[in-house]
């Protein structure tokens, strides 16, 4: 049976729960930038979509919001986020401390995550063209 | 799909994939080190949001996908990584992190076929620069140049910034920046290089009289992320 109207409300309220007890910030970042919709279940794809392009780009951790902010400005050569902030040592420093540098913050590894979340979001997408449309016009 | 199901995937994606992260790695690290380093990263994001929204640049990171900094002061190298300012004419212009530039002094002195003495260069956190250097770049190279002191400021961080000032720039009329508006479109220092100080200590601006005269900007910003 086709999820109905109240459960694509239950699961997007289910996904947002998770999302605010795993990362505030991150919760307080799509609250902003999700598009409403009237329709319960574009807005959860939509949801999904925007988790995942944060969640491609972030860090975590103090010195990880740095890199957070430096890649709302500056892109990859390729077009991307910067992967993490190095202190290179000097040659003396490397000796003591046996490292070449330091990651200052760095990008956690989320690509499980993402694909996970990419998995569920096609596997919603298909639920939906299966069901057919309802009303898909974003809220004014 | 059952509702039941969905919610089940989702909790087991956040269970095994979104735990807390694993703590740092330079915990054995002087604390004085990485903490003035995260500060410079700070500002850097500051100087690069200023840079886009306010002078209209895009910015993008070369040579590396991780942002470098350096326990120590070292000349250009252009194997390094380096953030180029670019605009729809391509580069204009490169940010660059603890490098060290050429003097005034030395340029004035006239005998540039020599290798510089040990105070005819000095160390900058931030700089923006021409584009396509190598080594130590002159000092009427320079666009921009940026400080930043994650300490308590004090007359002695003064007569440092005052010095290198000097070594950037003569006492001018004001003459125009390359910069359209931020951090500042004239500055009365010929050449017109931008010079601003970032601290944590709100007791920065006790010591800004003196840049308003030689065109140094003091900013009093605390890690607020």
């Amino acid at each position: 049976m086709a999820l109905s109207r109240e459960d694509w409300i239950d699961i997007t309220r289910h996904l947002q729960q998770h999302v605010h007890d795993a990362d505030p910030e991150v919760f307080e970042l799509l609250a902003r930038h999700v598009e409403r919709w009237n329709d319960p279940r574009r807005y959860l794809v939509e949801y999904i979509d925007v988790l995942i392009k944060v969640m491609s780009e972030r860090s975590s951790g103090s010195h990880g919001r740095i890199l957070n902010e430096l890649n709302n400005w500056v892109r990859t050569a390729e077009g991307g986020p910067i992967r993490g902030i190095r202190l290179a040592l000097s040659p003396a420093e490397q000796e003591l401390y046996r490292r070449e540098y330091v990651d200052l913050a760095s990008l956690p590894d989320r690509s499980a995550f993402i694909g996970g979340l990419r998995e569920l979001r096609n596997d919603l997408m298909r639920e939906i063209e299966e069901a057919g449309d309802q009303d898909d016009t974003p809220r004014g | 799909m059952t509702r039941r199901e969905v919610r089940r995937r989702i909790t087991d994606l956040f269970r095994r994939h979104m735990t807390a992260p694993a703590s740092t790695s330079f915990d054995i690290l002087p604390r004085a080190l990485t903490s003035g380093k995260v500060y410079e990263a700070y500002v850097l994001a500051l100087v690069s949001r200023e840079l886009v929204n306010s002078e209209g640049y895009q910015l993008r990171l070369v040579n590396s996908d991780f942002l470098p900094l350096q326990s120590t002061p070292l000349p250009i190298d252009r194997r390094r990584p380096r953030v180029e300012l670019r605009t729809s004419m391509g580069c204009v212009a490169e940010m660059w992190t603890d490098i060290e530039f050429l003097s005034l002094s030395y340029s004035m002195r006239g005998l540039t076929s020599l290798a510089p003495g040990r105070g005819e260069y000095h160390e900058l956190d931030i700089a923006v620069v021409d584009p396509g250097l190598s080594g130590r770049p002159a000092h009427d190279r320079i666009w921009l140049a940026a400080e930043c002191k994650n300490t308590g400021y004090h007359k002695g961080l003064l007569k440092e910034i005052l010095g290198v000032r000097r070594e950037l720039s003569l006492l001018q009329d004001p003459q125009r920046t390359k910069f359209r508006k931020w951090p500042r479109d004239t500055v009365p220092a010929k050449p017109s290089s931008c010079l601003i100080v970032y601290s944590t200590d709100a007791g920065v601006l006790q010591y800004a009289r003196p840049g308003e005269v030689f065109g140094i900007d003091f900013r009093h910003e605390e890690i607020t992320l």
